[in-house]
Parts: C-alpha cells; structure tokens; sequence
C-alpha cells in the first residue's frame, strides 16, 4: 500500500476503514511536530533535497471562516510517490484542505507540512511543488509561452532552459501549437491543459491538481487523465476531484471528506474492500445463495433483485483468500448451479462507498 | 532565488502588462495628445508673451526680471534665483504633469492586485513567489509606468521647447532632466499609497474607491494644513512637496525626500505584511 491514512480524528471517523496498524501509532502529533517543522524551516537549504517517507503530513488542521469550521481537524499522511484523492460532496472541506496544502489558504489551526516544509516557505518549495488552482484565470492578455516562461524564470528554471522546459510540458498537455496563443483566446479545455501544464512545469516533486477534468469534454478529460497517468510514479499528486470513477482509475488512495471532517481513508483498495467483497451482476435464473454461502472462507453472500436480474454480494475473509482467487471459486460454484451470469467486480466501488459514508 | 530576483522578475512582466493592456495604451495615446496640446499652448504664450516686450530681453535679463516678481511674492532671494533659472515652460509643465500623477496611480494601479486575487490569478505566482516579493514588484511595475508616463509627457515640452526656441536645449535638458527626477519620490509616494489600499480588497471597483476616498480624506487634511498653516498636514498630499523640492536648499528638498520616503513605506510595508498573511 502506497498510502495510508494517519488516523480517524473525529467521531464521525468511526465509521471509516480501521487506519493500518504501521501508522496508527505516529498519527498523533501536534507540538513535536510544530515543532520538527519550524525546525526544518530554519536549515531548509540543507534538507532541500532530502528524501521523505511521506509528502505531505496533515495534523490536526483545522480551518474556519468567522465561526464556519470548513475544515475540522484533519490529520493524513501522503506517501511520496503515490498519487491520492481527496473525495466529498460539495462543502465537504476538499478545496479548502486543497487550498491550505498549496498555501493559499492559511490554517487557523494544526500543522501542513509539505516535503517537510510549511507549504508558505516558497524558497525551500520552489520548483518543488507544482498546483492546478480551480478556477485560477490565466492572465489573459500574455501569451501562452510569455506566461510559462516568467513562471519557470521564477520557480528557479536556469534561463538557459527555460524555453525546453515549457515545451516539454506543452507537449505533454498536446498544446505544442499554443506558443503564440494568447491566454485569452484559450478554450477551456486548453485553458485547463495549460494550468496543468504550468503545475508540472519542471517536474516538481509534488504535484496538486484541484479538479483537473472539471467542465472538460470527455474526450479532454479522457487525455488529462492519460497526463496523470503518464505522471504516475514520478512525483507525489494530490488531486481533489468529485469523479469518483476517475479517483478510482488513477489513485492508490483516498480521503474520503464530510463536513470538513475525514469520514474514511486509506487505499483504494480498502475503502472500495476490494480485497474482501466481490459483486456478481446475475442475469434472471437460478441464485444458488447456499452453495455460494459453502464456499470457503465466504463469510456472507447476500443478493438483491432488480429489474430483470440482480447483484450478488459476496464477502468473504481476506486473510483466507484473495480476491482473484475467491471470484474464481464463486463463478465456479454459481456456473455449476446454472447461473446467469452477467458481470464482475471486486469491491462494491468508490461511488457507493462514498454515498454510503457522506 | 533572493526576494531581490523575484522583484526583478515580477517588475519587467508588470510593465509588460501595464504597457500592453488596453487601459495603459489609451492612458498613454491620452497623456501623450494632452501633453503636446499643453507644450504647445505653453510655448506659444511664453512667445507671444516676449514679443509683447517692448524691448527684446537677454535669457539673463528675463531671469533677473523673474526672480524679482518671485520675490515680491514672498520666496526668498536664494529660491527666487533658482526658480528664475528653470525654463517657465518646463516647470510649468512639470507641475502639471505632477499634478496628473495621482489620478495616473489611480486609474492604473486600483486592480492591479485586487483583480489577481479576485480571479485568483495570483495563485499561479504564490507557489513560486514570496508573496511581499509579488508585492513590491507590482509595485515598482506601477511605479515605473508613471515615472515612465511623466517622463513620456516631460520630454515633449522639452521638445516642443526647444523647437519653438523659449529656452535654450541645454538649460531645457538639465532642468527637464533635474525636475522629472524630482517628481519620482512623489511618484513613489501616491503609488506606495495606492498599492497598499489595493492589497487589502479582492474586488477591483471597492479597491477604485476606496483609493479614490484615501485621496479625498488626504486631500482634506492637506487643505487645512494650508489654511491653517500646519506644515505637517500639507504633506498628507504629496504633491504639495513639490515647493520643498523647488526650493534652493538642500535641508528642504531632504525634508520632501524622507516625507515622500514615508509616505511611500508605510503602506507598502503594510500592505506587503497583509498580503502574506491573508488568504488568496
């Protein structure tokens, strides 16, 4: 597992995935780590480049609006390297802990560290950590490279590479033909390539992506999706997205959020129990329920009819068996009963797990 | 990368946008126009003032003849000499550029930060900026594009000057040269003053008229400084210390100097400090 959540803060975290038992006992922060932080703040140069278990530490943090707690105490923890979602249903809290990670924002309360550092010190940050803001308006009156080009200059870029690397990342977004194209007179989906492309100008470590397929056609959505999976592995990405299934495709793991609070975290795999629940869809027939209820290791099949069929749900317990191994044995069992059957899944989906917790 | 690179880097992309946006080129094409009409008029009154002399008067005789009227106006005979060598229709244009310059800083700086936080522009810039930085170089871009304007509106009555022959190029060069110079700390003082209102507001026209309040606001306090004869409320309204730098003594132009320097730095600093601390 690539990500892992630090643990549940809240009462309302009780219902989510028990937290892995390697973190569970560092989750609990706060002074050591304000501490640790203002202290990496002081020799920053030093640690610029030192490796980090995990990218991003949230502790404790907490954000509110006059007496609107949009965020209330959310700890997490992002592995280096893997890429995470932050789920939720509008006011949830995602672009707000979005936007305290990026340093827009700042916390009222609770400790952000981003490769070690406060996402406000830009000198140790530099170059580092790249972001799609939401909704951020590119200047309209500069062109495409004039914009990318002052921002590469800054971000620390020797001048001398500048021009390679904004075309590279135009490139990489399919936008080599924009050179020359005022910000202006981008369509949104361009518009929003080029944001992307400024957030993965020069490779950063880190790379947070506030609803990168949002109002993007599917054909562009499709292609920002293949841009982060082509990133996939070679930086740390946060994205915060309310397309659950794109979540699901592209991360290793998630936070789910509900009123500014972590309902559920963790892999991909654990919040959908992937690894200990598969989905049967059955076409109109037999539903050998017993025979499945026989198998070994299952601990529980249930099925609901609906419409000229139903689903089967089958879990079972996943120390005895995995869940390719498990599917194999029930498909065998219900082909055996004369089933009918119509598809497959494992885990019951980020969709439902999401409906089912927010 | 130092806050000094950043500010650099932030400045030469502000002039960039200043002089490319529709609003700064219609500011400049209206400067420009009004200014050679100004020069224009300037030069042929001083002319036609000249021929109405009885007797055609030496540079150094007109200069006598001036400094006398300055002094029965109340200057001392030291100021009275020194203004009296300033070309009339350099000066004059001088004072009315410098008049202009806070309705400049006004109509050009009012959203240049506001509008970057209204449509979040700014985002782009804070992960890769120190924020005072992106700040102080939004600053120095306003304040460049004035002095630029002021220097764009000062070299056409200089020409004008010296293509009509009021004064001689090389007295109009120094002094026209000497004067804009000048105006740059009361340049620095309205746009510190306009950029730290507009940091504290994310929506252009409240930034506008906030600003333009401020001016009112100071604009009282200088009056009845004037009325009253309180020195120190005169300078609530920069342009007022301009007679500081016209006088023949440098103690007074070092008053004007560190009035202007603070007028400047308060604000800017203010709003340097805000804008790092506030949400974006």
């Amino acid at each position: 597992m690539s990500t892992e959540n630090a643990k549940e803060p809240s009462g309302e975290a009780k219902d989510s995935l028990p937290p892995p038992s390697d973190v569970a006992s560092d989750a609990a922060p706060s002074t050591s780590a304000a501490s640790d932080a203002t202290a990496m703040e002081k020799d920053a140069p030093a640690k610029k480049k030192k490796p980090v278990e995990y990218a991003i530490r949230l502790t404790k943090l907490t954000k509110a609006f006059g007496s609107k707690v949009a965020v209330d105490g959310i700890s997490l923890r992002i592995r280096a390297g893997s890429v995470y979602g932050l789920i939720g249903p509008n006011g949830a809290g995602k672009t707000t802990t979005f936007s305290m990670m990026a340093g827009y924002l700042q916390p009222s309360d609770g400790v952000l560290e981003v490769l070690g550092h406060a996402p406000s010190n830009v000198d140790a940050l530099r170059g580092r950590l790249g972001v799609l803001p939401q909704d951020a308006m590119l200047p309209a009156s500069e062109k495409v490279s004039e914009f990318l080009l002052h921002l590469a200059e800054l971000q620390g870029i020797p001048a001398s590479k500048c021009t390679d690397a904004v075309l590279d990342v135009l490139e990489e977004v399919d936008g080599k033909g924009w050179w020359d194209v005022r910000c202006g007179g981008l369509s949104h989906g361009m518009a929003k390539r080029v944001g992307i492309a400024q957030a993965l100008l020069g490779n950063p470590e880190v790379v947070f992506l506030d609803e990168p397929t949002a109002g993007l056609d599917p054909r562009v959505a499709y292609e920002v999706r293949q841009i982060i999976r082509r990133r996939k592995g070679r930086c740390t990405m946060v994205i915060s997205s309310h397309n659950l299934q794109e979540l699901e495709e592209v991360c290793d793991g998630a936070a789910i959020l509900d009123r500014g609070r972590v309902v559920a975290s963790g892999s991909i795999n654990e919040l959908t129990a992937s690894s200990e629940e598969i989905h049967i869809d059955l076409g109109q027939g037999p539903v050998p329920l017993e025979a499945v209820r026989a198998v070994p290791f299952v601990t529980s099949a249930g099925y609901t009819e609906s419409g000229r069929g139903g689903e089967l749900i089958v879990t079972f317990d996943k120390k005895g068996a995995d869940a390719e191994t498990m599917i194999g044995q029930v498909l065998w069992v219900l082909l055996q009963n004369q089933a009918r059957i119509a598809g497959v899944s494992k885990g019951k989906g980020l969709e439902r797990r999401v409906m089912e917790l927010t | 990368m130092n806050p000094l690179t950043e500010i650099r880097l932030i400045l030469f992309r502000e002039l960039r946008r200043q002089f490319r946006s529709t609003k700064g080129l219609v500011l400049v094409i209206l400067s420009v126009l009004v200014a050679t009409l100004i020069s224009l008029a300037l030069a042929y009154g001083e002319k036609k003032q000249r021929e109405m002399m009885p007797v055609e008067l030496t540079p150094e005789q007109r200069q006598a003849m001036l400094a006398e009227f300055l002094e029965k106006t109340g200057k001392d005979a030291a100021t009275a000499k020194y203004l009296s060598s300033i070309p009339q229709t350099v000066l004059s244009m001088w004072k009315a550029a410098t008049f202009t310059t806070p309705w400049l800083v006004l109509l050009l700086g009012y959203d240049s930060l506001a509008s970057d936080v209204q449509y979040r522009t700014i985002r782009f810039w804070t992960v890769r900026t120190r924020r005072s930085s992106y700040f102080l170089g939004k600053w120095l871009g306003l304040f460049s594009t004035v002095a630029a304007l002021h220097l764009a509106i000062s070299s056409i009555v200089w020409v004008v000057s010296a293509v009509m022959g009021t004064d001689n190029i090389g007295s109009i060069l120094r002094w026209g040269v000497q004067l804009w110079i000048l105006s740059l700390p009361i340049t620095a003082a309205w746009t510190g003053l306009a950029s730290g209102i507009g940091s504290f507001f994310r929506t252009p026209m409240v930034a506008l008229l906030t600003i333009f309040g401020t001016y009112i606001v100071v604009g009282i306090l200088a009056i009845i400084g004037a009325v009253k004869d309180i020195e120190f409320l005169t300078f609530f309204w920069p342009n007022s210390l301009d007679d500081k730098f016209l006088l023949a003594d440098a103690k007074h132009v070092g008053v004007g100097l560190l009035a202007c320097a603070l007028y400047a730095a308060l604000p800017l600093v203010t709003g340097a400090f805000a804008l790092s601390k506030r949400d974006v």
